[in-house]
């Protein structure tokens, strides 16, 4: 078990594509971190070169306090697991679990214990003798697992080892690499592009974007204080809504001017970021994420926080909870991070038809999770009232948030 | 009856008389395509003037094997066996190493010259035999090879189409494959032999065949590195004897069984060999 430290990380392909820019990064013992980022973020080739399959082109990847530029990836000590399994067909589970430890002269009675030991772990003991091709989904990715726990290296990598499996197998496996990783704690290193996967499986996620790294933080952290637009948006299923407000100094308070509403800062807001006072006059975008938008508050009359009205187009019960598509007359702001960070292409087709629907009054879809129990129903118009200490601030010319 | 029942049955009678005609046409050039061999069949269990009165008769009257037994007697046809079994099994089994190392390096190994080197042997491809036959006469005769196994092995060793199939095959298969066996602690020799060779087995299958029936069935080359009638092959005898000497009839029957009998090793490979090409890579990737 081991540390890893990415250290001025950068990666330039021969024909000038730059895939990962000035990576820092530092991974504890026995830690679970996430790559997240959408497909050409170079999460995968950060992976890559900390296996030894991609060369790094400045900086210096060390595992523990060895920096391994230079090692090939068998003198690292490394195990991965590909997103396509990369089983050997011609060879049975127990050949394929036992191929590593072969490769390190373990003689066969030493194997052969571990092989089990590990076959049981993930439950495949009945089917050691079974070629890939006899398997489910789920079981070549246990094997894919199988061949990396056995070697027993410092560090485990995996590079999206869930996408190819159906939804529900995907989160059985979840739980269990989780399981796994805890029990061995072995330092690891998991990329997805899934948001979802990222916030569930990782101590600490790394946001990439475009070969750079935007925030590294426990999870939580990620999703209530996003370092910028693009991880605001990219990070929370449904999408954190993203409207252009304008900043008004009112006297002694501060009220941000979305649409035809307005919403009336309280002074702990403005005290946890004070720089807002700054951008008194300016426009920036207001993220409010779907939680943060209470309908029977508004109906009972109660909270205290601002208030935007609009008419509800469709509606996803969820079960326990439902979502209100509500269209509100705001301006949405279409920044490239924004659009960038939507995960669901359907969300940012309803950004792109907003933008093409514009007939003065400028409307954007925002979404509220509520209650199962709240009574909305299509081509209602409804008031939403906003959570004010759940409200997200950012520039729209940096993207960065807007706080101290 | 209805007039759509009707024109239902017509049109269903038009489509087994079509049916029947192209099954005629496919037939008719099968039968022209085996006769040849059903002939050479027929003609080597028959008697010297029965395939002289009736060459093109498939019923020997009466049969015999006399044909057999004189290859056996009177020709050295065990020596051409036995030499053109060590010359084709050695040609076959090298081969197939040393086109798949080839086309391993060709199409995973990043070096200089790389694409030079395929070029080249793209380019030998397009070269005929006929023209290399001197050249390669006065290279074995150079060497000092001339007249001895290795002259008329090592010539045959790689061909370029091999290696051209090898190549396209070892693309094919998934990289992260062979990614996976570098991290496990496989070298680039090991990662060949133990991970990517097994999985070309269809490959390496097809090119079994085409070695195996190249070599088996090559003449040019045995006439040309090597004269002495102990290093004949069966091509080689068999050419002989189709020349045939003067006053001793026109042999068919004898030249024929020789042919039958060489035959059958490259019949029965293929058909052993045919069943056992499939899809080996099932289950080493999620598709």
């Amino acid at each position: 078990m081991a540390g890893i430290t990415f250290d001025k990380v950068a990666k330039t392909y021969d024909d000038g594509t730059r895939a990962v820019s000035d990576l820092n990064l530092e991974v504890a013992e026995g830690e679970f971190v996430v790559f997240v980022g959408p497909s050409g973020c170079g999460k995968t080739t950060a992976l890559r070169m900390l296996a030894g399959l991609e060369e790094i082109s400045e900086g210096e990847i060390r595992i523990g306090d060895r920096v391994v530029n230079n090692l090939p990836p068998r003198d690292r000590d490394v195990a991965m697991v590909f997103q396509n399994y990369a089983l050997y067909p011609h060879m049975t589970v127990a050949e394929n679990i036992g191929f590593a430890l072969k490769m390190r002269k373990v003689s066969k009675q030493d194997a052969r214990p571990r092989i089990e030991e590990t076959a049981r772990i993930l439950g495949l003991l009945d089917h050691l003798d079974r070629k890939p091709r006899q398997l489910s989904g789920g079981q070549r990715q246990r094997v894919a697992m199988g061949r990396a726990i056995v070697r027993e290296p410092q560090v485990f990598l995996m590079d999206e080892p869930l996408s190819n499996l159906d939804a529900k197998l995907r989160v059985q496996m979840r739980a269990e690499i989780l399981r796994i990783q805890r029990q061995l704690n072995v330092t690891t290193v998991y990329v997805t592009h899934d948001q979802v996967e990222a916030m569930t499986m990782g101590d600490r996620v790394a946001v990439l974007r475009r070969g750079l790294l935007q925030q590294f933080e426990p999870p939580q952290r990620l999703y209530e204080q996003p370092a910028n637009l693009f991880v605001a948006s990219f990070m929370g299923s449904p999408a954190m809504n993203i409207l252009e407000a304008t900043v008004e100094r009112k006297g002694d308070d501060v009220v941000c001017t979305v649409g035809p509403a307005t919403i009336a800062l309280p002074p702990q807001v403005l005290s946890a970021r004070p720089a807002l006072l700054g951008y008194a006059g300016r426009t920036i975008a207001l993220g409010i994420r779907p939680e943060a938008l209470d309908e029977s508050a508004a109906r009972n009359g109660n909270g205290d926080g601002g208030r935007l009205r609009g008419v509800v187009r469709a509606i996803e019960a969820l079960g326990p909870e439902q979502l209100a598509h509500v269209e509100v007359e705001a301006k949405p702001v279409l920044a490239e991070e924004v659009v960038e960070g939507l995960v669901d292409i359907e969300e940012a087709d309803d950004l792109a038809e907003i933008r093409s629907d514009a007939d003065g009054a400028v409307r954007a879809m925002v979404v509220a999770r509520l209650d199962a129990s709240a009574s909305v129903r299509p081509e209602e118009t409804v008031e939403l009232v906003v959570n004010l200490q759940k409200l997200h601030f950012f520039d729209l010319d940096t993207g960065a948030t807007i706080g101290a | 009856m209805s007039r759509e029942l009707r024109s239902t049955k017509s049109a269903v009678r038009r489509q087994h008389a079509g049916r029947a005609l192209t099954y005629s046409f496919l037939a008719a050039v099968a039968i022209i395509y085996l006769f040849p061999f059903l002939i050479a069949i027929a003609t080597s269990f028959k008697t010297e003037p029965n395939a002289t009165a009736n060459p093109l008769s498939l019923a020997p009257s009466p049969p015999t094997t006399s044909a057999f037994h004189q290859l056996y007697k009177d020709q050295d046809f065990l020596l051409w066996v036995k030499n053109s079994l060590i010359v084709t099994l050695s040609v076959t089994f090298l081969r197939v190493f040393l086109d798949s190392l080839a086309g391993y390096a060709l199409a995973r190994l990043r070096f200089r010259g790389r694409g030079a080197a395929f070029a080249t042997i793209v380019a030998v491809m397009a070269v005929p035999g006929v023209v290399l036959l001197i050249p390669k006469f006065l290279m074995i005769r150079q060497l000092g090879i001339y007249n001895t196994y290795w002259g008329m092995i090592i010539p045959l060793l790689v061909d370029a189409a091999g290696v051209f199939i090898m190549k396209n095959f070892f693309e094919s298969i998934p990289t992260s494959v062979e990614e996976s066996a570098r991290i496990d602690g496989a070298g680039i020799f090991r990662i060949y032999w133990s991970i990517v060779l097994p999985m070309a087995r269809p490959a390496l299958i097809t090119i079994f065949i085409l070695a195996f029936q190249g070599s088996w069935n090559e003449l040019a080359h045995f006439i040309i590195s090597a004269q002495s009638t102990s290093l004949n092959t069966l091509t080689k005898g068999v050419a002989q004897l189709a020349s045939g000497q003067l006053g001793v009839g026109n042999r068919y029957p004898l030249k024929l069984a020789a042919s039958t009998l060489m035959t059958i090793p490259v019949a029965v490979l293929f058909f052993i060999f045919q069943r056992r090409i499939m899809n080996v890579a099932a289950g080493a990737l999620k598709e």
